[in-house]
């Protein structure tokens, strides 16, 4: 193992960490049925509240946690319209993307800063010091930022909430069978209230991660398209959390492998519709497979 | 007055009442959208102590108060109208063309292609771009159309990963092959030959034939859709897909016909930015004429025709946007705020409800 892999697998590391976050997030809003496509502009709005209350605060986790907080108020409201009012799921979720995009530009200007803003505080990695002194793998492991840990730490907590607790039951039902769950007693309002908040928390971790574990700074449109590779992620793994997890790793060691190969002067851009043409796959696998299913089993 | 004249005068009069009443009824969820967009916009104004009322006067004034003005909304209008089209064709289908600036994209790239390309006469030159970039549109959207016909595969999501494939595939074979060795930090293609620019028709600003064009189309799409046999399969599609497949219509067909005439609409809006504003292929060209395309087939709520004024009223949003940057010193993001909260609230049908419930209670006291 070279250097240059070992650095293939940090910047892998650190290119998924928001994938992770936002996908695990956004799969908790599939399993309660509801069709979840604001992850881009939550991940933004989150972004820009952790630099802004980071900064307001002087304390990078009081920053993260109020942005947390700000991002489940707002995909609670993107939640009233579409389970209350009714709308839409797909337009009001792109009404909403374009909202996030607009909302934190004109929070920028109002502050008077143009195309961005810089943080006053940042998260910083974290040496692990027993995995630390693994050759090789060891500092790339170790040295990752707090968030990078707690989104590996969402895969176990997820599959233990969603299979394993009563809570996780009857999310799922929600999402399968409405009309079974509410029969069965659930409050299917409130559950999926509660996915839809969970969805915003973690797409505020994703968007914090964004902004304050690489740059420390937050930028007009930052995220830029991460959130619908995160969705992607959520559909090619057919929101099942291990499914998810492992393609939103994938998702990002391809995007570490383009900047890597665009360095050799290989073409980034085709590379870069590799998560892309994976989900149209994907989809065409599944529908054959349904299609097939269909003819066998009548 | 004879009784029969009688009857006839009463016949109409119940008819005109009726229609109008269908109007309102198609037009208040959109009025509804709209005025909470407004709130909200004039909310966050509040907020940074700016007078709403200022902010909308100075975009009316940019957008209707000059022939600059006029001419700059008639040239976003051009492209707006074609976007709200290529939705609401999908929409009548039952379907949903997320990937609507991927179609855009693609007909942009052909476009600039047969622009610079090809060596034709000056007529047929623009022409044949157009109908190229709408060819290479409607390619576009057949993969995700057949793979809803044969597979079951959601046309939101394929057609929407699409998009950014299409990106990658256009910027990877103009940086390889057509880039213009003069530009440096833009990636861009070379120039469209004279004989391709479509010129602009009014003495200033950059209004081209294509907004004949896109009247012209919707005109045609309206009867189309209301007169024909197909447009009225694709209708039936729509409304009630197993009804439709019963009374045999082909329904897979009629989906597949839509969503690739969505996507000719759609190819048409990228050639004709690219030979007619740019005058050549340049990368992420589209502002965001996809979402557009959702904002104004949604205020024209399923009518074909209705995307005219629809457009016309998004082209003043875009058109006096840059007044509002230019006078009052702030930024575009208003306008996206505004159509953003409008998106968000414009499918919300129960608001009505709520509202009349509101509106009952207040009466009531």
């Amino acid at each position: 193992m070279d250097i240059l892999t070992v650095s293939l697998i940090a910047s892998t590391l650190v290119a998924a960490t928001p994938l992770i976050w936002a996908a695990m997030g956004g799969l908790v809003s599939h399993q309660a049925g509801l069709f979840n496509f604001t992850l881009e502009g939550l991940m933004l709005f989150g972004a820009f509240f952790s630099v802004l209350f980071g900064t307001l605060t002087g304390n990078v986790w009081i920053g993260i946690l109020l942005s947390g907080c700000v991002c489940v108020l707002l995909s609670l409201i993107w939640g009233w319209i579409v389970i209350d009012l009714e709308a839409d799921q797909i337009i009001s979720a792109l009404g909403f993307i374009l909202l996030a995009q607009g909302g934190t530009v004109f929070m920028l200007n109002a502050m008077g800063q143009g195309g961005g803003i810089f943080s006053l505080v940042q998260l910083n990695p974290i040496k692990i010091p027993l995995v630390h002194d693994i050759p090789l793998i060891g500092p790339v492991l170790s040295n990752q930022t707090a968030l990078t840990y707690l989104s590996w730490l969402l895969l176990p907590l997820f599959l233990f909430a969603l299979y394993r607790t009563p809570f996780g039951l009857s999310l799922r039902a929600t999402g399968e069978r409405p009309e079974a769950a509410e029969a069965a007693g659930i409050n299917v309002r409130r559950m999926r209230y509660i996915s839809v908040a969970i969805t915003g928390f973690c797409c505020a971790m994703a968007g914090s991660q964004l902004a304050l574990g690489l740059l420390a700074m937050f930028t007009d449109n930052m995220t830029a398209g991460r959130g619908i590779i995160a969705f992607a992620a959520v559909i090619f793994g057919l929101h099942r959390p291990l499914q998810v997890f492992l393609v939103a790793l994938f998702f990002g060691f391809a995007g570490a492998l383009t900047d890597r190969l665009q360095g050799f002067g290989l073409p980034s851009e085709l590379l870069l519709t590799l998560p892309y043409v994976l989900t149209v796959l994907a989809l065409c696998v599944a529908g054959m497979q349904s299609a097939f299913k269909r003819r066998v089993g009548a | 007055m004879t009784v029969q004249s009688q009857m006839g005068n009463l016949a109409a009069e119940a008819r005109a009442r009726r229609s109008l009443a269908r109007a309102w009824n198609a037009l208040q969820m959109p009025v509804i959208a709209t005025v909470a967009g407004l709130f909200v916009t004039s909310v966050l104004l509040v907020c940074i102590e700016v007078n709403p009322l200022d902010v909308y006067a100075a975009l009316l004034r940019g957008a209707l108060g000059s022939l600059f003005g006029i001419s700059s909304t008639l040239r976003w209008a051009t492209p707006l109208i074609l976007a709200g089209l290529a939705v609401s064709i999908g929409f009548k289908a039952g379907l949903f063309n997320a990937g609507l600036s991927g179609q855009i994209y693609a007909g942009g790239f052909v476009g600039s292609l047969i622009g610079f390309g090809v060596t034709l006469p000056w007529g047929l030159h623009p022409v044949a771009a157009i109908l190229g970039g709408g060819l290479a549109g409607a390619t576009w959207a057949f993969i995700p159309a057949i793979m809803r016909r044969y597979l079951g595969a959601s046309e939101i999501v394929t057609s929407l990963m699409l998009w950014y494939v299409a990106i990658g595939i256009a910027d990877f074979l103009v940086r390889q092959f057509f880039r213009d060795p003069t530009s440096a930090a833009f990636l861009m293609s070379v120039k469209v030959a004279p004989s391709a620019v479509l010129p602009s028709i009014f003495p200033v600003g950059n209004v081209s034939v294509m907004i004949f064009v896109s009247i012209g189309a919707a005109i045609l799409l309206a009867h189309f859709m209301a007169r024909s046999v197909a447009g009225y399969e694709i209708r039936m599609t729509g409304a009630n897909p197993a009804f439709a497949h019963y009374s045999g219509v082909p329904i897979g067909r009629r989906m597949v016909l839509a969503f690739c005439l969505s996507g000719f609409l759609a190819g048409m809006i990228g050639a004709s930015e690219s030979i007619g504003i740019n005058q050549r292929f340049v990368s992420q060209f589209d502002p965001g004429f996809g979402f557009d395309g959702f904002l104004v087939a949604l205020l024209a709520n399923g009518s074909i025709a209705g995307c005219i004024p629809a457009g016309l009223f998004l082209g003043i949003l875009k058109a006096g946007g840059s007044e509002i940057e230019r006078t009052l010193g702030l930024s575009k993001s208003i306008i996206w705020i505004l159509q953003g909260s409008i998106i968000l609230f414009v499918s919300a049908n129960r608001l009505r409800g709520y509202l009349a419930w509101f509106i009952g209670r207040l009466r009531g006291r």
